[in-house]
């Protein structure tokens, strides 16, 4: 068995200086969230989630593929915020965020097609 | 009026912010205190947050920066992050929700102190841990050979995900063992290597023990190598939702 190790220890400092993708996971879609006198109000929160999901999945792995509809998609770009206010409610942040697993499922197939051999 | 973008709430200490920068400051009620800076509301808000979400380095600058000012406050005391992009419209209202929510945030202070976050991915290399179920059949003596060889090796392909899956899973165990809490996140980057991401609350006084168990399983099965980050805030273990102030 020749395995290198391969660790990312950080140095003493800590986490901060590690690379963004890492920063990233940890940071956007946790921590406490809270309701009321807030200047950024929850749906946006949540759009604001969805959107660095996909911007993120976008950069390493759906850019390659040339999967960028979502870029033109006015559902996700320029007057989303009006059209989901106007939906009403929490409901169309969660369509959203099933739309973007369906996405993420899709990429996650494609992406282990190609790693598999094809067949004599 | 300005607008304060909130960090984290903490435990109210006055040397949590020694030599921080001059912006930054606590806003105090009673045992806790939230970690803030004035910010400019507008790049948060409307078509210019939509600009600014495309602009990959205003978005690598200001997660950056919110990771960085949770982080120092690693190790001077307990800290309980606040999601991205929290921010009050003034200070009466910071106070207002820390006043309505403070047992809810001595509870998760308690939870974390003491602790950090470790996070674990582990990779597996499923070519290599084929290779390892099944002869490569480039090395076959005959047609025959090569045959059997081949269909061997695409039975060893399809049974790589169940094998790696279980492997993970002893892996995660293991780990969990020596942490406080564990928990599975969700990848955010589809990634076929990507048997399971795991996040560790590990007690600072665990850690050595932890990074240690960290490398002994890495490398310990054919194929699979683990990769350690942190130590991190809690980030994974606050998922909490809290009430605003009421009005």
């Amino acid at each position: 068995m020749s395995i290198q190790p391969h660790r990312t220890l950080p140095a003493p400092g800590g986490a901060s200086s590690g690379n963004l993708a890492d920063i990233l996971e940890r940071v956007l879609d946790k921590g406490v969230v809270i309701a009321g006198d807030i200047v950024i109000n929850l749906l946006d929160i949540e759009l604001l989630t969805i959107k660095l999901r996909l911007l993120i999945a976008s950069v390493d792995t759906a850019k390659e593929m040339g999967i960028d509809w979502w870029q033109n998609d006015p559902f996700l770009t320029g007057g989303s915020n009006r059209e989901v206010e106007e939906g009403g409610g929490g409901k169309p942040p969660k369509e959203l965020s099933e739309r973007l697993d369906r996405i993420e499922s899709a990429l996650s197939a494609l992406a282990a097609r190609d790693e598999q051999r094809e067949l004599p | 009026m300005t607008s304060l973008y909130t960090f984290a709430v903490v435990d109210n200490h006055t040397d949590t912010l020694a030599g921080a920068d001059r912006q930054r400051r606590l806003v105090d009620v009673g045992d806790i205190a939230a970690i803030v800076e004035p910010v400019d509301v507008t790049q948060f808000d409307g078509e210019q947050l939509e600009h600014n979400l495309n602009d990959r380095e205003w978005l690598e600058r200001t997660v950056r920066h919110h990771e960085k000012v949770v982080e120092d406050l690693l190790g001077r005391t307990a800290v309980v992050p606040m999601r991205f992009g929290s921010i009050f419209s003034d200070e009466s209202g910071l106070r207002a929700m820390l006043r309505e929510n403070t047992e809810a945030f001595k509870c998760l202070l308690d939870r974390v102190r003491g602790r950090c976050e470790w996070g674990v991915r582990i990779l597996a290399d499923g070519e290599q841990m084929a290779s390892q179920l099944a002869p490569s059949a480039k090395s076959a003596t005959s047609g025959g050979d090569y045959l059997r060889r081949r269909r061997a090796e695409l039975d060893a392909a399809d049974q790589v995900s169940a094998v790696a899956g279980r492997i993970a899973d002893e892996i995660h165990q293991a780990l969990t063992a020596v942490a406080a809490e564990a928990t599975v996140l969700q990848p955010r980057q589809p990634s076929p290597q990507l048997a399971l991401s795991g996040a560790y609350l590990v007690a600072v006084a665990d850690q050595e023990r932890f990074i240690t168990r960290v490398n002994e399983l890495h490398g310990a099965h054919a194929g699979v190598r683990l990769e350690l980050t942190g130590p991190w805030p809690a980030y994974s273990f606050i998922s909490a939702d809290v009430g605003g102030p009421r009005r």
